[in-house]
C-alpha cells in the first residue's frame, strides 16, 4: 500500500527535490546505464537549500561473457576547501549482489599544486583469489577470508534497481565500503510512497524504499521508481539525487563491451 | 576576520603550575633517548607524532572497553597497541574550546575560545569586557602545537576539522601546512581525511621529524542527526530488522539530579524511548564509521617507513550525551561528555594493551607529553603534565585533580573520588561521589555531611583559577 505520510529521510531535502525531474521511458535494470547523482548534505546548517557537495557518476556496462563492469567517478568538495576524487573500475559477477570480483581505484586527496610538493594520490585494488579477498590500498595489503555473501557500496547502486518489493525479502551481506569491510548488513524493502502526496511541490513519482542497516552504516534508504531506476539515496543527513538530464540508458557508442 | 600573527615563540618552562615539578617536562629532558636508533650524524632521532583527533567520542563507546553494542575493531587495535588512560578528561566538553585546549595546553578562558562562535556568548549575561578577543581563534600570544613544533624543526601538517574558528581557508592555520580537506559532515569528509593522511604517511620523505594532526569528524554527525532529525525520527521502526539491534538506554537515562539552570535547560525531552534508542543506535554506527577511518590511517602508518618512530596519540575533543541524563550532544560536565578516550602508542617503547585506571589526566597533558618525547620544552604556561612517566610505568607522585570549563561560566574539579561542578552566578552546585555513584545520579551538594568536601573542592577550584592567565 502506498504511504502518503512523510518520508522521513527525504523530508530535509524537499527544497532540493522540488525541481527534480523524474525520468521516463524504458529502463532496463539489467542493461547499460550511466547515472549521475549529486550529493547534498544538511550538515552544518546548510538548509533549506544545501549546496552540492559532490557528484557521482556511475556506469553499468554488461559484459558479453556475463557479469558487469561498474565505472565510478566520484568527486567531493569539502565544506571549506579541496576537491577529492575517486575513479574506480569494478568487475562484478552477474548475480543479485553484483559481487565484486576485482577492482582498481585511484584516489586523489588534493589538487596537484599542493604546498607539500608530494603526491597525495593513492592507488587501490582488489582481487578474489583462492577463496580470499586481497585488498590493496597504497602500500597496505590485506587478505581476508571471502565472505559468504558480499558486495560493495558502489555495487549497491546497481543491486537495488533489481530488487522487487516485498517478495525478495532481505538481502544479507558483508559490505566493502571502499577498502573497509563492514559486516552484518541487511537490505530490506521498507516503504512505497507517492512523493506528490508527501509535501507540497514534491515531484510526481511513486517510489519504493529499501533500507540498509549494518555495522558502520547509518540507516540509509535507496529509493527507486516503478521502473526500478534509483532516484535517491538518503541517510537523513545527506542525499544523492539523480540528475535525470545528465544520465543515460544507452552507451554513447559501441553498445555493450 | 583578522588573521593571527605568529607569536614570539620562546621556549619556556614546561608547565605553568608550580607543583610537582618532577612530573614536568623541561629542557633537561631534551633529547632523552626516546629514539629507536640514532641518525647517521650521531644525533638522536626525534620521534614523529601522529595525532588522531576525533569528535564527540564517549569513552564508553568502544568495544575494547566493554561496550557490546558497537564494534570497533580498529580502535580496539589501537587500545591493544598502546596505553589507555581510563580517567581521561576533556578540558572543555565543547568543540572549539576543547580544541583550543588540546592544541595549546591552556584552559579555554586563557585561549579566549570559550564557546563555539561569538554569537553563542550571548545569553550568558556577560559584560562586554568578557568578550575582548573572541573571534573563535586562539589568542595570538599563545602558540598552538603546530607553531611550537614547527619552531623546533618539525614538519607540521594538519588535515581535517579545525574549527578555530569555524570558517577558515586552506593554509591559514598558523604553524601548520594544511592539507585541504576541511570539516563538515564526517560521513563525507572523513574518508578523504584518512586518504590524505595515508598518502602523506606513505609518500613523505625528508630529514625532519613530523607532527601530523589527522582531525576526524565522526561521530560528530550525531549532532546533525539530533538537530535536523528531531522531528523526523520515525515513531515506528522502518523495519523489524532494527528492533533487535537497538541498544538499551543507560541506567541513568532518566536521572535528573539538582543542577544549575544552564544544565537543566539542556535536558532533551522530545524523544520517545524508541527514538532515544534509535539515536543511540545511530551514534554507535557513526562510531563504527570513525573506526573504519582510523583503521585506514593505522594501516597506512604501519605499512609506511615511519611505523617504528611515530608516536600515535588518539583522543576526542569531548564525548556525547548518548542518552545519559536525557542528553544529546555535549555542553555539560557529566562524564558522558567530559570523559574521552586517550590512547598513546609506540610499541615497544610504550606498553601495549595497558589500561591506566588510576591517574586523572586531561587533554591539556597531550602537548606536554609530546614535548617531553620530542626533547623540547613545553610552551610557556602550559597547564598539563607530561604523561611520559605514566606511560613508562614510573612510580611518580601525580596530580590531585583535573579541571574543566564548560559553557563559559561552568567549572569542574574532578578529584579521585568526587566531581565538583559550579556555574558562576548559579546558586546550585553539584557534588558527585564518582566511586559510589559513577552515573552521577545523586547530587550531594546539599547534604551537610559533605560540607567539608565541598569547601575543599571550592578551594581547589579557586586556587586553580587564580593561576590562570585569563584573557
Amino acid at each position: 500500500m502506498d504511504s502518503s505520510v512523510s518520508i522521513d529521510s527525504l523530508d530535509l531535502f524537499r527544497d532540493v527535490l522540488r525541481n527534480f525531474q523524474p525520468p521516463s521511458g524504458p529502463f532496463d535494470t539489467a542493461g547499460y546505464w550511466r547515472h549521475t547523482y549529486h550529493l547534498y548534505t544538511v550538515a552544518n546548517g546548510d538548509i533549506p537549500v544545501p549546496p552540492v557537495r559532490g557528484t557521482l557518476q556511475i556506469e553499468r556496462v554488461p559484459q558479453s561473457a556475463g557479469g558487469v563492469i561498474l565505472n565510478i567517478n566520484y568527486e567531493k568538495t569539502s565544506r571549506y576547501a579541496g576537491v577529492h576524487t575517486l575513479v574506480a573500475k569494478v568487475t562484478c559477477a552477474g548475480d543479485a549482489l553484483a559481487t565484486p570480483l576485482k577492482w582498481t581505484s585511484t584516489y586523489t586527496a588534493a589538487p596537484p599544486a599542493h604546498p607539500l610538493k608530494m603526491s597525495l594520490e593513492q592507488q587501490g585494488s582488489g582481487l578474489v583469489s583462492d577463496g580470499a579477498l586481497i585488498i590493496r590500498q597504497g602500500a597496505v595489503r590485506k587478505t581476508i577470508a571471502l565472505p559468504l555473501a558480499y558486495t560493495s557500496n558502489w555495487a549497491l547502486f546497481d543491486v537495488v534497481q533489481r530488487l522487487k518489493p516485498p517478495g525478495d525479502g532481505a538481502l544479507r551481506f558483508t559490505l566493502l565500503d571502499d577498502d573497509a569491510v563492514k559486516s552484518d548488513q541487511v537490505l530490506a524493502y521498507c516503504q512505497t510512497a507517492a512523493l506528490k502526496n508527501c509535501w507540497p511541490g514534491a515531484p510526481d513519482v511513486r517510489v519504493r524504499g529499501f533500507l540498509q542497516i549494518g555495522d558502520g552504516t547509518t540507516p540509509q534508504t535507496y529509493w527507486v521508481d516503478d521502473r526500478g531506476e534509483l532516484l535517491f539515496l538518503s541517510t537523513g543527513l545527506n542525499v544523492f539525487v539523480l540528475d535525470t538530464a545528465a544520465s543515460r540508458v544507452r552507451p554513447t557508442q559501441g553498445g555493450r563491451s | 576576520m583578522p588573521k593571527q600573527k605568529s607569536p614570539a615563540l620562546v621556549p619556556g618552562r614546561s608547565h605553568g603550575p608550580t607543583r610537582r615539578d618532577v612530573l614536568r617536562t623541561g629542557a633537561a629532558a631534551a633529547l632523552s633517548a626516546f629514539a629507536p636508533g640514532r641518525a647517521t650524524a650521531g644525533k638522536p632521532v626525534r620521534p614523529n607524532f601522529l595525532f588522531i583527533l576525533c569528535d564527540e567520542l564517549h569513552i564508553d563507546a568502544l568495544s575494547a572497553y566493554g561496550n557490546s553494542h558497537v564494534r570497533t575493531p580498529n580502535l580496539d587495535r589501537l587500545v591493544r597497541r598502546g596505553t589507555s588512560f581510563m580517567q581521561s578528561h576533556s578540558p572543555n566538553p565543547i568543540c572549539c574550546p576543547a580544541r583550543s585546549c588540546l592544541l595549546t595546553g591552556r584552559m579555554s578562558t586563557e585561549t579566549s575560545v570559550t564557546v563555539n562562535g561569538v554569537q553563542q556568548l550571548q545569553g550568558f549575561g556577560l559584560p562586554s569586557t568578557a568578550i575582548r578577543w573572541n573571534h573563535g581563534e586562539i589568542i595570538p600570544t599563545i602558540p598552538n602545537m603546530g607553531q611550537w613544533f614547527q619552531q623546533q624543526g618539525y614538519e607540521t601538517v594538519y588535515c581535517g576539522k579545525w574549527h578555530l574558528p569555524n570558517n577558515w581557508a586552506p593554509n591559514e592555520i598558523p604553524g601548520f601546512t594544511v592539507l585541504p580537506v576541511g570539516g563538515g559532515e564526517g560521513a563525507i569528509v572523513d574518508p578523504s581525511t584518512a586518504r590524505a593522511t595515508a598518502a602523506y604517511l606513505q609518500s613523505r620523505t625528508g630529514p625532519d621529524p613530523f607532527l601530523f594532526v589527522s582531525s576526524l569528524m565522526q561521530p560528530h554527525d550525531i549532532c546533525y542527526f539530533a538537530i535536523y532529525n528531531q522531528n523526523l525520527i520515525p515513531k515506528d521502526l522502518p523495519t523489524s530488522e532494527l528492533e533487535k539491534l537497538l541498544p538499551p538506554l543507560p541506567s541513568n537515562h532518566l536521572s535528573r539530579p539538582p543542577a544549575p539552570q544552564i544544565l537543566d535547560r539542556s535536558i532533551y525531552t522530545k524523544f520517545s524511548e524508541l527514538q532515544w534508542r534509535l539515536y543511540l543506535y545511530t551514534y554507535y554506527r557513526q562510531v563504527e564509521m570513525l573506526d573504519a577511518t582510523v583503521g585506514r590511517i593505522m594501516d597506512a602508518l604501519e605499512s609506511s617507513p615511519h611505523a617504528d618512530n611515530t608516536i600515535v596519540i588518539f583522543t576526542s575533543d569531548h564525548g556525547d550525551g548518548a542518552a545519559h541524563h536525557q542528553h544529546i550532544e555535549k555542553w555539560y560536565p557529566y562524564d558522558e561528555a567530559l570523559k574521552v578516550p586517550l590512547v598513546i602508542s609506540s610499541p615497544p617503547r610504550i606498553e601495549s594493551g595497558y589500561r591506566d585506571q588510576q591517574h586523572l589526566v586531561s587533554g591539556l597533558d597531550i602537548i606536554s607529553t609530546m614535548c617531553d618525547y620530542a626533547g623540547i620544552a613545553a610552551p610557556p604556561n602550559a597547564r598539563g603534565y607530561s604523561l611520559r612517566p605514566l606511560l613508562e610505568r614510573k612510580n611518580v607522585e601525580w596530580r590531585d585533580f583535573v579541571a574543566a570549563e564548560v559553557q563559559v561560566v561552568g567549572r569542574v574539579i574532578r578529584t579521585p573520588q568526587y566531581k565538583y561542578v559550579r556555574y558562576h552566578g548559579d546558586p546550585v552546585e553539584q557534588l558527585f561521589d564518582m566511586q559510589a555513584d559513577p552515573g552521577e545520579t545523586q547530587n550531594l551538594y546539599a547534604d551537610s555531611r559533605y560540607a567539608t568536601v565541598i569547601t575543599d573542592h571550592r578551594k581547589l577550584l579557586n586556587d586553580w583559577e587564580r593561576k590562570l592567565i585569563v584573557y
